[in-house]
């Protein structure tokens, strides 16, 4: 009989489901399916991502625009490499391309005070201020890097990640990541020298 | 790396940061549906996806069409007075 409502049943069948399912139905076009992904996905993104942007704000607008490459891009996802890679990979390099298209405005643009931004949480305690602070730094210094480089501080230093993963993450090889990343702290050490910065 | 130098704390602790909170959830569903709605493929997008394709099945028939010139211009009146008469014939009018 089809007069029940079989919704419960279905809900709960669904989280059931394994991921490759999921994947296997957001590729055959079904909407639904890739946003339950997105879902799943989007604090690593957003965690990433954040590293980027200058607001929230524009985080949204990236975030969003990195779901719809991976939208755009799905048919060329093959199963054999695990879809988080895949998704992060993509990820990685809509920052990578975000950076580089956005340099010359970004040039231009004052370094907002994260305090002075409404939308940040307020420092819970000084362990809170002492890290946003040092962000605050960090964030200063990354602004002189080319994009390639703060891409790779990005991963390597402040996601921690290691040399092969960012490698495989960027598509560059374990040597340029090592040479590029030891030039980038250099340059680093040094600016942080040359404005008299305090840690 | 330079274990000792005052950047490596920085990044420590920079790393341990979240510059703009964890992700709001509200509305993100709605949002990103709407934005693949309207990010849907257009001609364009479809015809730039199979471009390679087309070129690969229009090879043969340019192939074709270049035996075809050749085997014609075998038996053409040297020139280009006698490519242009040659080619004139073929044309639906009379010049």
């Amino acid at each position: 009989m089809f007069f029940f409502d079989t919704t419960r049943t279905t809900r709960k069948v669904e989280t059931d489901i394994p991921e490759s399912e999921w994947v296997a139905r957001a590729k055959r076009g079904d909407e639904g399916a890739f946003v339950h992904l997105a879902t799943i996905y989007r604090p690593r993104i957003w965690s990433t991502a954040s590293r980027f942007a200058r607001s929230r704000v524009e985080l949204e607008d990236l975030t969003q625009d990195l779901f719809l490459k991976m939208w755009k891009g799905l048919p060329s996802y093959r199963s054999e490499a695990p879809f988080e890679h895949w998704v992060m990979t993509l990820a990685v390099r809509g920052c990578y391309d975000f950076l580089r298209s956005n340099r010359r405005r970004r040039e231009n643009e004052t370094v907002v005070d994260p305090q002075e931004s409404p939308d940040d949480p307020d420092p819970a305690s000084e362990r809170d201020q002492s890290r946003r602070e040092a962000w605050e730094t960090v964030s200063l210094l990354l602004d002189h890097l080319e994009a390639k480089d703060r891409v790779l501080i990005t991963l390597l230093d402040l996601e921690e990640r290691g040399v092969r993963e960012t490698a495989a993450l960027t598509g560059w090889t374990e040597t340029n990541v090592k040479v590029r990343a030891h030039r980038a702290r250099k340059k680093m050490r040094e600016l942080f020298d040359e404005l008299g910065l305090e840690p | 790396m330079n274990p000792d130098h005052p950047l490596e704390t920085l990044l420590h602790e920079a790393a341990r940061f979240a510059p703009f909170g964890e992700a709001g959830n509200f509305g993100f569903e709605t949002r990103l549906l709407a934005a693949m709605r309207s990010a849907e493929p257009t001609l364009t997008d479809w015809v730039s996806r199979f471009s390679w394709r087309f070129s690969a099945a229009c090879l043969p028939v340019f192939i074709g069409i270049t035996v075809f010139l050749l085997m014609q211009h075998q038996t053409l009146p040297e020139g280009v007075g006698g490519l242009m008469t040659h080619w004139m014939d073929y044309l639906p009018f009379a010049i």
